[in-house]
């Protein structure tokens, strides 16, 4: 069964709190998030905002996975840590679809627009191993096996069975009416450790995997469309000058320097967040909003 | 290098940062000769464009020479002279091949920022706020410009830098606003603001046969400016607009209304009044009165343009009459690069120098004076031009 029909199969969370609970939900939840941000970046300021940021989650959509576990409306009351989440995201990338999937299928390429993704090492036709962020400073590995191929149409992947991380993938790639070039659309299907309780508490610490896949597909087009990925890596007046940036005895110079070294996106090790690499970034990584997606966002 | 760096409301300092380098193939950098104060840095001035950070260097107009240049840039030479187009764009994606350049896909990292609060992203621009790129700008020493290869446009190195300065923004911003009044034989054109921006639209108005334009503004200096370029002009704060226009054009209205003031006009009625209260108690961002009497004036099935920058949310919006009247309504950031070759040919054909505009002219190091004398019209400033 091609991925987007089981996405199809497994419907929707339904709404099982009523109009006033939902409505207290928010008020406290809105209250603990204000008073949590109030403490600033300690740790029970951000356990007070994640508890807020959930309680405003549950008021909003109306759901609450506890009731559903305990209810018996959700398969079992080990539901709320074993949920599964789905996720779709599409981008509409003006290419031909056999060099996107040429692009994909090559999946040592994937790292070049996902900076999340350490390396992915091509083990054989179908399977590959992967290496990902993963919480804090640590990484998660795994392999992965392809596990339906349509040249130019169609990809699907699924993890090796035994680990932690189970998920399955599935990449699509539609003609868009007229000129509009190629529909990139990226499915995935996973039940993290922790569940829904995990999958929240990624979305308020801004790694919601409806973002970060919208970003990577953003990059893949910019990548293809453009040949490089955008980047406002600039000077600010936020990082001290040193000497050796600036030259000192003449600002007014004539720069004619011969020519650069080429910047060879192929080589390049891929950009990851929290690289102090651009002083814009990192700046805004100090305030709100930050440059980094927003957990709202997704 | 110096830079303009921005740290808040009416506080822009010269300071010194890092020179910039190149980071991707399609990069170059450019040696800044000339740029210059927009009317919409005045608008980061006043502290009214979100997402700013204090530091970030200020300008998006800007020209130079070309002293490095990435390994995919190959249609520019180190040592040419070229404008910088405002807005960034990649020239591949659907837009760009539509010639819908302000409206890039590609040029903007901070794209999620601008979709949070549009629903989809415009381009990157330099030097104007994270959530249009987070670029730094050109009122600088040295400027990274990414996809030189499209945006550059190289001029010749003899024409004197306030004939072509221009090109970078405000030109293309006034002739695209009068392009959009889809100009016919006998038409009226009434513009709103006679900052730089209504000067090019005015011109251009008449260059692509506006039978007349009536001009709007209240500074005697600017007005005399309108008035050079072949103008009728209205003082605001002497006639009432409404019944001047009607009557300047016989009772039909203007075919064409071009607001190029955007979100921060003042006047000194009712509706600006409310406007300000609205935005003091943050329930609105932007300020339309000019707005409202370009759609309260415009003549039945005519076009209201607007080159005058808007950032969120404006309160009482006419909308009945602009239906009621069938108007069509035009906006946008400019798309620079589609214009720069038509431009240019008519600077070279002497059909305008556009160094008629400049008023004022700075040291990069006087930065902060000349921030202040134009926010404040002082000694009657239209613009700006600072010198690296």
């Amino acid at each position: 069964m091609h991925l987007r029909t089981a996405l199809e199969a497994a419907g929707d969370t339904h709404q099982n709190i009523g109009t006033i609970e939902r409505a207290l939900s928010v008020a406290v939840g809105a209250k603990l998030v204000w008073s949590g941000l109030k403490r600033g970046r300690s740790i029970s300021g951000q356990l007070l905002s994640a508890a807020g940021s959930y309680l405003t989650y549950r008021g909003i959509s109306g759901f609450c996975p506890a009731y559903a576990a305990l209810d018996g409306s959700a398969p079992g009351p080990l539901s709320l840590f074993v949920s599964e989440i789905r996720v779709s995201e599409a981008v509409t990338i003006d290419r031909p679809a056999e060099e996107l999937y040429g692009f994909w299928r090559d999946l040592g390429n994937l790292p070049r627009v996902m900076p999340h993704v350490q390396q992915v090492t091509v083990l054989d036709e179908r399977r590959s191993h992967w290496r990902v962020d993963g919480p804090g400073k640590s990484s998660m590995e795994w392999d992965a096996r392809i596990t339906a191929d349509e040249p130019n149409t169609y990809i699907e992947w699924a993890s090796e069975e035994g680990i932690y991380l189970q998920h399955r993938g599935a990449v699509e790639f539609e003609s868009a009416p007229a000129d509009r070039g190629t529909i990139v659309r990226v499915m995935l299907l996973y039940r993290p450790l922790g569940g829904a309780v995990a999958a929240f508490l990624a979305k308020v610490f801004h790694r919601a995997p409806s973002q970060e896949i919208r970003e990577d597909l953003r990059r893949f087009k910019q990548l293809m469309e453009t040949g490089e990925i955008a980047t406002a890596e600039g000077p600010s007046a936020r990082r001290a000058v040193t000497p050796a940036e600036t030259d000192s005895e003449d600002s007014r110079r004539p720069r004619l320097r011969s020519s650069v070294q080429p910047v060879d996106l192929h080589e390049d090790e891929p950009l990851r967040r929290g690289d102090a690499c651009d002083p814009v970034d990192e700046a805004a990584l100090e305030s709100f909003p930050a440059s980094d997606p927003p957990s709202w966002n997704g | 290098m110096r830079a303009v760096c921005w740290f808040g409301e009416h506080d822009v300092r010269v300071e010194n940062v890092p020179d910039p380098q190149i980071v991707n193939p399609r990069d170059a950098i450019v040696r800044v000769t000339a740029t210059a104060i927009c009317g919409s840095d005045l608008h980061l001035y006043d502290g009214v464009i979100p997402t700013m950070q204090a530091g970030d260097i200020l300008g998006h107009e800007f020209m130079g020479e070309v002293v490095e240049k990435g390994a995919a840039v190959n249609n520019l030479a180190v040592g040419d002279v070229v404008v910088v187009p405002f807005n960034i764009a990649c020239g591949g994606c659907w837009y760009c091949k539509h010639e819908q350049f302000s409206l890039c896909d590609n040029s903007n990292p901070n794209a999620w920022m601008a979709e949070t609060l549009y629903g989809h992203a415009p381009s990157g621009l330099f030097g104007y706020s994270h959530m249009l790129g987070g670029y730094a700008g050109g009122q600088a020493e040295f400027v990274r410009v990414p996809f030189a290869d499209t945006g550059l446009f190289r001029v010749e190195r003899d024409l004197p830098a306030e004939k072509v300065l221009f090109l970078t923004d405000i030109f293309p911003t006034g002739y695209q606003a009068a392009e959009n009044c889809n100009i016919q034989e006998g038409d009226t054109v009434a513009v709103w603001g006679c900052g730089p921006v209504g000067q090019f639209a005015i011109r251009s108005a008449l260059m692509l046969g506006a039978e007349r334009v009536v001009a709007i503004d209240e500074v005697p200096e600017r007005l005399q400016m309108a008035t050079a370029a072949g103008a009728e002009t209205i003082d605001f704060t002497g006639e009432k607009v409404y019944e001047a226009l009607m009557d300047i054009t016989g009772g039909r209205g203007p075919d064409a209304c071009i607001d190029a003031v955007g979100l921060e006009a003042h006047g000194a009625t009712l509706d600006a009044l409310y406007d300000r209260v609205k935005v003091a108690v943050y329930m609105a961002t932007d300020r339309a009165h000019v707005l409202r009497q370009a759609i309260r004036v415009c003549r039945k099935g005519g076009t209201v343009s607007i080159p005058g920058v808007y950032g969120g949310l404006i309160d009482k919006f006419p909308m009945g009459p602009a239906f009621g009247k069938a108007l069509t309504l035009k906006m946008g950031q400019t798309h620079v690069h589609r214009y720069l070759p038509k431009l240019m040919e008519h600077i070279r054909n002497g059909d305008i120098d556009p160094s008629f505009v400049v008023t004022h002219r700075f040291g990069l190091d006087d930065a902060a004076e000349a921030y202040a004398t134009f926010h404040e019209q002082r000694d009657g400033c239209v613009k700006v031009v600072l010198q690296p």
